[in-house]
């Protein structure tokens, strides 16, 4: 009798485990009432419920930490919850899935749980127009986003830099794939004001282990393209700010940054990843997740302090907003170590730095928010094969 | 009273203390620290052409990089080694340059030896 009771007791706990799921990772959900897909973190003490399954996928329920039930028609990829919700498999399953479906031509209609025995398309039509350019079909992303994205070919930004940033996103869309490089050349101290704690470890297994987390807004710095505001010495290059979640079309926003007068004044250094040396650097940046007081990093601080009061008049908060860079490629990899940020400038160039106009702190800030981001230094010449420091 | 004078004394020596100068290319820079982490490198002449630099303790030396590519040294107790150029200043100016061709030492001194 004690046996069975046991056994009973056993039985019940084990339904409920397969029942409820909480969260050991981020992972991404599928909202098919939407049509989006979301992040979701473990500190949102979510629970679900498996209520139904297609060959790849389960259809979720969701319950808020109070008990009550969020809205919307949930799905995620088997393996997430079979291996505990890993989030890269999700999108590498929305990505293979696409592929099929861009093949078949079929698609599932929202709301409709397809047989669980039959190979199952991708639960909505998000990543699978096959009209769209195929720069624009990155992991992750919706129609609404890839619509935008086409949107960027018709602007200013030259289209080998658009394609060479879209490359780098859809190469670490779903994980850090761009991480041989990186800190070959060594980081800032964790102790330093710039990394609040952060070091390559944690950059690459913590905020980037679901890959680029933030595939809304981006910036593009041209270096041919020298602005005739840099006051005739060359010093200011082209800087293209997109964001492709805010409003129905894209978002560019055009104005300049500062090059590194070891670059533009005298160009003797030309674009050498060095220390010292006062360059600007080509390649791709991922951004830190948090802003700091660029202030702190200068004795030059009544200059940054009237700055800091210019962000704060334009509606920031008081203070010289930056941003820390990690270079991904043998080109740029000492922009760690050798301290150049993305940061507001009163200067009309800098030591190495991308630094922008006060007025634009709001596009460091976004940066952060949602970061990392993508930051790309581009020119026509010397950039180097994002493959060489992709795995 | 004789305490509060020598107190006051040895606070003021301690201060200075944590300054050092040296000379290069007939002029005079200073080295302090601001903060355990913290060291400011400027013109003797004028303070407002200076720069912080980051440090870092390993053995009984200061391992300093600067921002903004500002270049980096090693501070000992009584020699600074650049290993690369330095900046000192603003990129628009005014600015310093302290150029070497390869990684050198300077000896530091206490700043009323080097004026």
């Amino acid at each position: 009798m004690r046996i069975l009771f046991i056994f009973f007791i056993f039985y019940t706990l084990n339904l409920y485990a397969e029942q409820r799921y909480e969260l050991n990772r981020g992972i991404s959900l599928l909202d098919q009432r939407s049509n989006r897909t979301f992040d979701i973190l473990p500190e949102q003490n979510l629970q679900f419920e498996i209520v139904g399954e297609g060959s790849w996928f389960y259809r979720l329920r969701v319950f808020n930490a109070d008990g009550s039930e969020r809205e919307g028609q949930f799905v995620s990829a088997k393996s997430n919850i079979d291996n505990g919700f890993v989030y890269a498999t999700l999108l590498d399953d929305f990505a293979n899935a696409a592929e099929a479906v861009a093949q078949t031509g079929d698609s599932l209609s929202a709301g409709e749980c397809p047989p669980s025995t039959e190979r199952t398309p991708p639960p909505s039509d998000e990543t699978i127009n096959a009209s769209v350019r195929e720069d624009c079909q990155i992991p992750g992303t919706d129609a609404a986003w890839q619509a935008k994205c086409e949107q960027l070919y018709a602007s200013n930004i030259p289209e080998e830099a658009l394609n060479y940033a879209l490359k780098v996103m859809k190469l670490n869309a779903t994980s850090f794939r761009t991480n041989k490089c990186f800190d070959t050349q060594g980081l800032k101290p964790s102790g330093h004001p710039s990394m609040m704690g952060m070091t390559g470890d944690r950059l690459e297994n913590n905020l980037l282990a679901n890959g680029l987390p933030n595939k809304c807004q981006m910036v593009i710095n041209d270096t041919d393209d020298r602005s005739p505001s840099s006051g005739g010495d060359n010093c200011r290059g082209r800087m293209y700010y997109i964001d492709l979640c805010q409003g129905s079309d894209a978002v560019v926003v055009e104005d300049y940054f500062n090059l590194g007068t070891g670059t533009c004044r005298n160009g003797r250094n030309g674009f050498r990843n060095g220390d010292g040396l006062h360059t600007t650097v080509k390649g791709a940046f991922f951004t830190h997740n948090e802003t700091f007081d660029f202030t702190n990093t200068t004795t030059q601080t009544a200059q940054y302090r009237q700055v800091a009061s210019q962000v704060a008049r334009a509606g920031g908060e008081r203070q010289a907003t930056a941003i820390h860079l990690f270079g991904l490629q043998n080109t740029n990899n000492l922009a760690s170590v050798t301290g150049k940020y993305m940061h507001v400038s009163p200067h009309r160039s800098s030591w190495g730095c991308p630094s922008v106009d006060p007025n634009n702190y709001y596009m460091i800030e976004a940066l952060a928010n949602s970061g990392p981001s993508l930051v790309l230094n581009w020119g026509r010449e010397g950039m180097e094969e994002i493959e060489t420091c992709t795995e | 009273m004789y305490r509060i004078i020598f107190l006051s004394l040895m606070i003021s020596l301690s201060v200075s203390a944590k300054e050092q100068c040296f000379s290069y290319k007939d002029k005079f820079y200073k080295v302090f620290k601001k903060s355990k982490s913290h060291v400011v490198l400027e013109s003797v002449v004028d303070s407002e052409i200076g720069n912080i630099f980051f440090c870092v303790k390993k053995g009984a030396a200061l391992h300093c990089q600067g921002d903004d590519d500002a270049g980096s040294f090693i501070l000992e107790k009584e020699k600074i080694n650049f290993n690369s150029n330095v900046s000192l200043g603003i990129s628009d100016g005014p600015s310093l340059l302290i150029k070497f061709k390869e990684a050198k030492s300077l000896e530091l001194k206490a700043c009323t030896e080097s004026k």
